[in-house]
């Protein structure tokens, strides 16, 4: 399966399940950040209506004026059905005096609302606002009883359309201020998008009054007014205050310091909702996608665009309480990261004195070239450097690996007479004297580990290569020996151990005491800017969730995390 | 034992209160406690610490305070195997802790222990534990913290996260649970609320990062938890806890500044103040609080340092909690410590110092005074002795009425700041509050010790129901009065001299600053002299500075100052402790007597720090504080002051008197047998013509006994030096002191007593009388006073009164047990003697010799001799050559009878 079908489209995608979402509307509702009360009194609103006049019960006179209303109600609509009209025009005249001329009343205790992921929707979701107790005051007409109905236990629930909900770039600098602006503008979406306060909020688009009575609990009677009383309800608090409100609910957007631009950072932003029976654990596996793209690409239009073939939740590895869902990317941007860690290897021979990148990384392979001079004689290597692709080998964290492949040719001239060739490499078979292993190529391995905030911690492990003679060397040892008899076998004695203290140079620069970090070279790579990433944000919303089992899926060809919802206190 | 009322001394009898303080050296059987690590403390009661700490073994050990014990703390083990780590957790509202423990990979939970009703003193017995594990063997347990409902532990795997267990201590069911991140070690955790949920507070180790971290516990219904992670901008190396009014807990997150996370009421948001300076990398931070006020105490590689938002505002002469002050260190070089808020005592801070040793110091601040305090920790070792400076003060109550007793009277004692004390070398924490009673015995004295680090300490007052009215007893006052008389007499602080002839002062010393200094400490005096008289009114101000060149010069006033001055927000002790070293050398006094005590203002610049102090333990410090701006310090002013003991003279002393006791036993050895003969003619002659009136004895002796204490003697602790340790050389609760004596002298003096008692119980009373006069007696023919003969002769007529029979049976007893002796003397007198305290001590002023029986006797008397002739006659005893040859030389006739 290519990354873009697993994630429908979309470059990277964050599913927060269900659970979290309601577990975090219940604590959002714990700390009376979002409202447990609904208490108003209020008249009828129609569109426009500035001046509509509503009391709540921080007004003393709260549970006087209600019951004041419901009793002249009482009167009026009995007067009404005596007959005596005079007497409704004066109790009609108290309403407007004694100010109690209500249309509808709440005096309702609410629990935390809850979200449900459909079966079979996955643009929508349902909304319950769940009554604990109290009552709904409605007044059907003007001269009717004002009916009481009981909210014990009653659910109105309502679809929240989410698959219409779209963030980006330009919508959030419009929304900003203007410090705020540059910010978003450098690295994209804000993190204070990815808050539980900003998904509520991001609610208030929702057609309340679309409920849903499936999912819905309350008397049959009560449909049209409870839908009523909701609707004005809201549009009541909304229009009356400054802040955010929503579903009558009002919350302040969490404030997080911006962070620095990740790697991956998005620029805009969409949602839907994957429905999971995996494992049969209800709504453990469901949960809610923020879409995202990457640098300004538009997001994709196809109908079908971020309907997930599988909810990202079931690539989770640890599935206890600790994590919240699974961020998702596509393996074709990963390698982003991937070419950044090929570009510091080439830099890092590069850097390396008397060595010519000879040909830069291409389709994972790289060549570099050194020529050096003892004396008359030339030392010719040449390293080939190899991506071998990446692993994931543990449950946490991936390798990627390079091989190392080293190919030396050594002249020796006496006297301007060249006076023979020999050829070692990391593919020689053949021993003698201080080359006392047979080639074998080297390793350079990088073990990446989700990091704090959105970075990556880098390990590197580095098996040194080992360089054999091409030829047989004894062979060759008893041919010149032949020939040259006395004289040649000073010359080749020496010829030999130059060639020996080359080879010891050679691996003293790669390290020679392998897997140590201390070698000279990775001393090296470690000072270069490129391992630094490990101190660069790559993943975003660093500040509001944390990364951990960084895998590799081959099959979906994405890279995942499991993410815990864990926003930063900072000054 | 109670004796009668109508013998027990009251109010009636007029009792005087007698007693003499001196600045000393004392000597205790105690050693300083080699403590390792991790340090914590529970006030088991009011002002009564119990110190849990890991040895250098990792052992769990605990120190508990116990009062009128002789150390004052009691040592307690609370581990076999070593101890990973271990946590207390205090439940406020049922009064109870428990201990958690991390010992051979398991987690050991105490039983719940009340503190209304534990017997600490033997905790160690009694504690019972139950244990948990992890859930599988590979997992070390690195961790445990225990917290009200919860315990919780950390484990470790090769090559893996950590996890951590959470369980209710009801259920004893560990569950396990991951962490967000991929941290391999978690380094601390605490049990705490955030956001209104429980959970836990996690500081992990991530590749080459500190992460901090809170996740609750799951939710019942959703199985999620919440999760916030805490970001300082610095590397984090340890945080701590403070509960709020709330529940929720504020955060101290500390790398090289100090964090504060609170959450505002009814927001999700949170307070985040960064604490006023930078310090080293923090090892260690603990907070307190007290009400609003909030304390933090922060350890890096310099030591302790100390920050508080309880501000005192100069102006006001008030607290306020708005603002926090600059860090003061409080203990150089610490670390480890511990903190506890006491009621007298402020701030009790117990911290160890590797650096001299690894020694457990108590630094505490009294509530009165703000002063802060410091003394070594220690437990009570028989076989070690530690050198203390301190006030020693005989106290001793006389009363006319000679036929009433003191014996279980009880005297209370009280400081006007706190302190602690030995009184009859056992501790005591007395203050305003705070009272400790003494039960007197058949002597009505006791000696109390005061351990000092200045030259400054508290008054103490006395209270009993025989005494009139309360009696205060200034420890500080002659010393204080021979320190002023030798200023005053001087030409200048530069010329006074220390005993070894050396000058007090160092040399080079700024003449001006030495004018300065000396203004200063003449005006603190006559201070002093106006606070302690009954005088409150206001008088004029007087004002001095230590750079001397007159009070008003300011022009080098910045000189000295360091980066963090000038200091607000704090108090005059913590100002005399952490900050003056720093800023003395540019700073103006003020002092002036007004209507509520003393007024002290400091200048420092243009800043003003102005405190009232009240007790004449703030100027005692301020004095001693004078000094060490001219470098001289207590150590210095003690040589100066204090009496000390002139070791070699009573080392001379006591060897003349073993050499006089060694030649009479030879002496009596070859006498014996003239002794019996003497004994037998006499005593035939006697009894066959019996007439008291016809044996001569010098009139004055039978009268006064002039060795004996009496009641026309004064107090001094110098001459009682060994009086104020008889507690501890009788072994307390140990061995009895006749446990002690060499075997061969006690089979000898056993038969004696057995023999003696016999004729004893035949002889009545007024016997004892009689003996106390052949005893004083005997000592003037040690002394050389009395002859042999006489002596004899007064035995006999003292004897008298008895029946002849008996005095014959007797003296056959005695010489037999004298025979006896003399044959065991000569080896066994010359063994060694081990006695508490006495023998180390011996040991350090000889540098390495044996006390052995004959020592310690010749001991007991040449202190007291040595120490009471010196400062009757101004030189030790002996001092002469002859005299000594001779004293030793009449030991060898001192028996002979001269009968020829």
């Amino acid at each position: 399966m290519k990354g873009s079908q697993t994630l429908a489209g979309y470059d990277m995608v964050l599913t927060l399940s269900e659970n979290t979402i309601n577990y975090q509307f219940k604590q959002l509702h714990k700390l009376n950040i979002i409202h447990k009360k609904w208490a108003v009194l209020a008249e009828q609103i129609t569109d426009g209506d500035k001046d509509m006049f509503y009391i709540t019960d921080s007004d003393a006179s709260y549970n006087a004026k209600l019951n004041r209303w419901i009793d002249l109600q009482g009167q009026i609509a009995q007067a009404k059905e005596d007959n005596k009209w005079t007497e409704v025009g004066k109790l009609n005249a108290a309403l407007e005096e004694e100010k109690v001329n209500f249309k509808f009343g709440w005096k309702a205790s609410l629990l935390a609302p809850k979200i449900n992921i459909l079966e079979k929707d996955r643009n929508s979701l349902t909304l319950q606002i769940i009554f604990k107790s109290g009552q709904l005051y409605d007044r059907p007409g003007v001269l009717s009883r004002v009916n009481i109905i009981d909210l014990k236990n009653a659910i109105y629930a309502f679809q929240v359309p989410i698959g219409q909900l779209k963030i980006d770039k330009e919508a959030m600098i419009l929304d900003a201020g203007e410090q705020v602006t540059k910010i978003i503008r450098e690295s994209g979406l804000s993190e204070q998008d990815f808050t539980i306060e900003s998904l509520f909020l991001n609610f208030s688009d929702a057609n309340i009054s679309n409920f849903d009575r499936t999912k819905s609990s309350f008397p049959a009677e009560a449909t049209t007014p409870l839908q009523r009383a909701v609707e004005n309800y809201f549009n009541l608090i909304l229009k009356d205050s400054e802040n955010p409100y929503i579903l009558g609910y009002g919350l302040r957007r969490k404030r997080i310091k911006a962070s620095d631009k990740a790697m991956f950072q998005p620029s805009s932003l969409g949602f839907t909702t994957s429905y999971s029976n995996h494992a049969n654990k209800k709504g453990q596996f469901s949960g809610l996608n923020y879409l995202m793209m990457l640098n300004d690409t538009a997001p994709p239009t196809d109908p079908n665009a971020g309907i997930l073939p599988q909810s990202l939740i079931e690539f989770s590895q640890d599935t206890t309480s600790t994590t919240d869902g699974v961020f998702a990317l596509q393996y074709d941007h990963f390698k982003t990261y991937i070419a950044s860690i090929d570009s510091y290897i080439q830099k890092t021979f590069s850097d390396l004195e008397g060595v010519t990148v000879t040909s830069p990384f291409n389709n994972g392979s790289m060549k570099a070239e050194k020529h050096d001079k003892h004396i008359d004689d030339t030392i010719d290597s040449v390293y080939t450097v190899t991506r071998e692709g990446i692993t994931s080998s543990t449950s946490s964290s991936i390798t990627i690996r390079y091989k190392i492949e080293v190919a030396i040719t050594v002249k020796i001239i006496a006297w301007v007479l060249e006076m023979g060739e020999q050829k070692l490499s990391t593919a020689g078979p053949y021993t003698k004297g201080d080359v006392d292993k047979p080639g074998a190529p080297g390793y350079l391995d990088f073990t990446v580990k989700a990091g704090k905030t959105g970075r990556f911690s880098l390990e590197h492990t580095l098996t040194s290569p080992t360089i054999g003679f091409d030829k047989n060397p004894n062979l060759f040892e008893g041919d010149f020996l032949k020939v040259f008899l006395n004289i040649v076998l000073l010359v080749f004695t020496w010829y030999i151990s130059v060639i020996q203290g080359i080879i010891t140079q050679i691996a003293v620069d790669l390290g020679k005491e392998s897997v140590t970090s201390n070698s000279a070279l990775i001393e090296k790579l470690n000072d270069l800017d490129v391992l630094n990433q490990s101190n660069k944000i790559i993943l975003p919303l660093g500040k509001i969730y944390t990364f951990k089992n960084l895998k590799y899926r081959s099959e979906q060809d994405v890279v995942s995390y499991d993410i815990a919802y864990a926003p930063v206190v900072e000054q | 034992m109670q004796a009668n009322a109508q013998f027990r001394i009251s109010r009636e009898d007029k009792v005087r209160v007698d007693y003499y303080s001196e600045l000393m050296n004392n000597y205790f059987p105690e050693s300083a406690i080699a403590a390792g690590e991790d340090l914590r403390s529970l006030m088991v009661a009011e002002d009564q610490p119990m110190l849990f700490y890991l040895t250098k073994e990792k052992r769990l050990k605990a120190l508990l305070r116990s009062e009128g014990s002789v150390s004052g703390w009691i040592e307690l083990l609370f581990s076999e195997k070593e101890v990973a780590s271990f946590e207390l957790e205090y439940n406020i509202d049922e009064n109870y802790f428990q201990i958690a423990k991390v010992e051979d990979n398991k987690v050991w939970i105490s039983q719940e222990i009340p503190l209304a009703t534990t017997q600490f003193e033997t905790l160690d017995k009694s504690i019972s534990w139950n244990s948990l594990g992890a859930d599988t063997a590979e997992e070390k347990i690195n961790r445990v913290s225990i917290g009200i409902e919860h315990v919780l532990f950390a484990t470790t795997t090769p090559k893996d996260d950590a996890v951590y267990y959470v369980t209710l201590l009801d259920e004893m069911e560990p569950a396990r649970y991951t962490l967000a991140e991929h941290g391999q070690k978690i380094v601390q955790f605490e049990l705490g609320q955030f956001l209104y949920n429980n959970g836990v507070f996690l500081l992990y180790e991530m590749v080459g990062e500190h992460s901090l971290f809170f996740q609750s516990l799951p939710d019942a219904e959703y199985d999620k938890t919440t999760k916030s992670r805490f970001e300082t901008g610095e590397f984090i190396h340890c945080f701590t806890l403070l509960k709020e009014q709330s529940g929720n807990d504020i955060i101290y997150a500390a790398g090289q500044q100090i964090h504060e996370f609170s959450t505002i009421e009814g927001e999700q948001n949170f307070a985040v103040t960064k604490l006023p300076a930078k310090l080293k990398p923090i090892k260690k931070i603990r907070a307190a609080r007290h009400g609003d006020e909030r304390s933090v105490w922060a350890l890096d590689s310099d030591g302790l340092h100390y920050q508080t938002n309880h501000f005192f505002e100069q102006a006001a002469q008030r607290f306020t909690t708005g603002r926090w002050t600059l860090p003061i260190l409080m203990a150089k070089d610490a670390d480890q410590f511990t903190c506890l808020k006491g009621k007298g005592i402020r701030n009790q801070l117990y911290s160890i110092n590797t650096k001299h040793g690894s020694e457990l110091t108590l630094l505490w601040q009294d509530a009165v005074t703000t002063l802060w305090n410091s003394q070594k920790v220690s437990v009570k070792a028989a076989d070690s002795l530690k050198e203390i400076e301190c006030y020693t003060a005989h106290v001793r109550f006389k009363t006319a009425a000679v036929s009433k007793t003191f014996s279980g009277a009880q005297v209370r004692l009280r400081a006007d700041s706190n302190l602690f004390v030995y009184v009859n070398s056992e501790s005591y924490h007395i203050g305003p509050e705070r009272e400790a009673t003494i039960r007197l015995g058949m002597v009505p004295e006791f000696t109390i010790i005061v351990p000092v680090t200045d030259l400054a300490s508290a008054d103490i007052f006395l209270n009993a129901d025989f005494l009139e009215k309360e009696e205060m007893i200034s420890l500080t006052g002659k010393v204080f009065a021979r320190l002023e008389s030798r200023i005053d007499k001087s030409d200048g602080l530069d010329q006074l001299t220390k005993p070894d002839g050396s000058s007090l002062v160092p040399a080079g010393a700024d003449p001006d600053t030495l004018q300065g200094a000396a203004e200063g400490i003449q005006q603190m005096f006559s201070l002093a002299n106006t606070m302690q008289g009954e005088d409150h009114a206001s008088s004029g101000k007087s004002s001095f500075s230590l750079q001397g060149a007159g009070a008003t010069n300011t022009r080098t006033v910045a000189v000295g100052l360091r980066g963090a001055l000038p200091q607000h927000g704090i108090t005059l002790g913590d100002f005399l402790h952490a900050i003056w070293d720093t800023a003395v050398n540019a700073v103006e006094f003020v002092v002036e007597k007004i209507k509520e005590g003393i007024q002290f203002v400091i200048k420092i610049g243009e800043e003003i720090f102005a405190w009232v102090v009240k007790t004449f333990r703030e100027i005692g410090s301020f004095i001693q504080k004078i000094f060490d701006a001219i470098k001289v310090f207590f150590k210095d002013l003690f040589e100066f002051l204090a009496f000390l003991f002139d070791w070699d003279s009573i080392l001379a002393t006591k060897n003349a008197f073993k050499d006089f006791a060694n030649n009479a036993i030879l002496s009596l050895r070859g006498e014996i047998k003239h002794i019996k003969k003497f004994i037998d003619d006499t005593l035939e002659k006697e009894i066959a013509k019996f007439s008291p009136e016809l044996v001569e004895v010098p009139e004055n002796l039978s009268v006064v006994d002039p060795t004996a204490p009496g009641e026309n003697q004064d107090a001094d602790p110098r001459a009682n030096w060994l009086n104020s340790k008889k507690d501890i050389i009788s072994g307390g609760k140990q061995r009895s002191l006749a446990d002690q004596i060499p075997k061969d002298f006690t089979s000898v003096i056993e038969s004696f007593f057995q023999e003696m008692k016999a004729i004893l119980e035949k002889s009545g009373a007024g016997f004892q009388l009689q003996m106390d006069i052949i005893f004083t007696g005997f000592k003037r023919v040690i002394f050389g006073e009395m002859t042999f003969v006489d002596f004899l002769k007064l035995l006999m007529q003292k004897l008298a009164g008895l029946s002849l029979f008996l005095v014959k049976q007797l003296m056959d007893v005695i010489l037999v047990s004298l025979e006896k002796l003399i044959e065991v003397a000569l080896v066994g007198l010359n063994k060694e003697w081990h006695i508490p305290l006495i023998s180390d001590l011996y040991k350090e002023i000889t540098k390495g010799d044996a006390l052995t029986f004959i020592d310690v006797v010749c001991l007991f008397i040449a202190i007291p001799a040595t120490v009471l002739y010196k400062i009757g006659e101004g030189k030790a005893p002996f001092e002469n050559y002859q005299s000594k040859e001779a004293f030793v030389a009449s030991g060898n006739t001192i028996f002979k009878l001269n009968l020829t």
